[in-house]
């Protein structure tokens, strides 16, 4: 992405953000925000042996082919997807904005309460969608 | 006996492999397009970010099924997956971005199982605004790797020219697993 599209100021508010999932809930492995098309903007936390820039590309094809799936079924909108690993989970929610759509991907621990985890992490995407919408 | 093939359309981002499918789907294609914010790369507004999906059937019958790759580098993970169980790919080129020949070797190296046993076709676009390198060109470049595949000139908005590509790739196919049934009965 044409990095000057994200001021430095609104990068760190946008990565604090990230940083206050990944110590509110301890089930949370790491997090990384992108932009739709799979550009990578922050990320914190272990992301295994993987790259930041190589979950922010797969996790837009995943949650784009989501879209076209619910488009598809006529299940209306597709905010959220979820994959369910041996070790734990991704979880790829959108995080609305008019000029600058992004994902959040959360990778969680292999034990998880699920209702815990979707509460902060909804959470944290208003916060980033209020971000991003006032920018 | 009718068959389905599966075919890749792939290429640089903005050579038009999400308008060729288009052109020619006689279903409405899939698209996985999103806002582009690489406008350095590119100027245009959207950009495939997983795949595209088209279908059409040719006068024998036979099905053809169109996946198209995203074009972006990033997204490379997408062209190994989509080029399982392929039988053909189109690579399409824009000739008014900068060094077309170099890209088009990029893409064939990407697809080289496809492209070394002859199941490949290479789609030239916008010529008429910039038409070097020349035809002659592309097809040079390939021989020197030591590759067989036919280059063509194409406008991909127009679906006769897109179809024409597909023909001559499916003959190519066709005659190769002709071949190989003959050695296979031999
Ligand atoms: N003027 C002109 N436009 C063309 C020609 N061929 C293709 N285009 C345009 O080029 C653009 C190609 O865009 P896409 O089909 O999105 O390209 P793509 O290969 O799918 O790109 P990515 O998905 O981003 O990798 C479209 O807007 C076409 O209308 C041509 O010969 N002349
Ligand atoms: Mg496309």
């Amino acid at each position: 992405m044409d990095t000057n599209q994200i001021s430095d100021s609104l990068q760190l508010r946008l990565e604090m953000d990230l940083k206050k999932l990944l110590a509110v809930n301890d089930q949370v492995r790491a997090v990384l925000l992108a932009t739709t098309d799979g550009f990578e903007v922050a990320y914190c936390g272990d992301l295994g042996s993987s790259t930041p820039s190589n979950i922010s590309a797969m996790t837009s094809s995943m949650l784009s082919l989501a879209i076209a799936m619910v488009n598809e079924t006529g299940l209306s909108s597709c905010l959220n997807l979820m994959v369910e690993g041996g070790q734990g989970r991704a979880i790829i929610m959108s995080v609305p904005s008019k000029n600058k759509p992004m994902l959040l991907t959360v990778l969680t621990r292999e034990q998880v309460s699920l209702g815990q985890l979707l509460l902060d992490a909804k959470i944290t995407v208003k916060q980033l969608s209020d971000k991003l919408e006032n920018c | 006996m009718a068959q389905e093939y599966k075919l890749i359309f792939t290429g640089s981002m903005g050579a038009g492999k999400t308008t060729a499918i288009a052109a020619i789907s006689e279903i409405a294609p899939i698209k996985t397009e999103v806002a582009n914010t690489d406008r350095q790369a590119h100027s245009k507004e959207q950009t495939t970010v997983a795949m595209d999906y088209g279908e059409v059937q040719l006068e024998n019958g036979d099905r053809l099924r169109l996946y198209g790759t995203p074009g972006q580098e990033r997204f490379r993970f997408m062209w190994d997956i989509l080029q399982q169980g392929a039988l053909g790919v189109i690579i399409l080129v824009d000739n008014t971005q900068s060094e077309p020949i170099a890209t088009m070797k990029h893409y064939v190296h990407s697809f080289k199982k496809l492209v070394s046993c002859d199941r490949a076709v290479v789609g030239v676009g916008r010529m008429d605004e910039n038409p070097h390198p020349s035809l002659e060109d592309f097809s040079q470049a390939l021989e020197e790797e030591g590759l067989d595949v036919p280059v063509f000139a194409v406008d991909i908005r127009k679906g006769d020219d897109v179809l024409l590509m597909l023909d001559v790739l499916m003959n190519r196919i066709e005659v190769w697993e002709m071949l190989n049934q003959l050695e296979a009965q031999a």
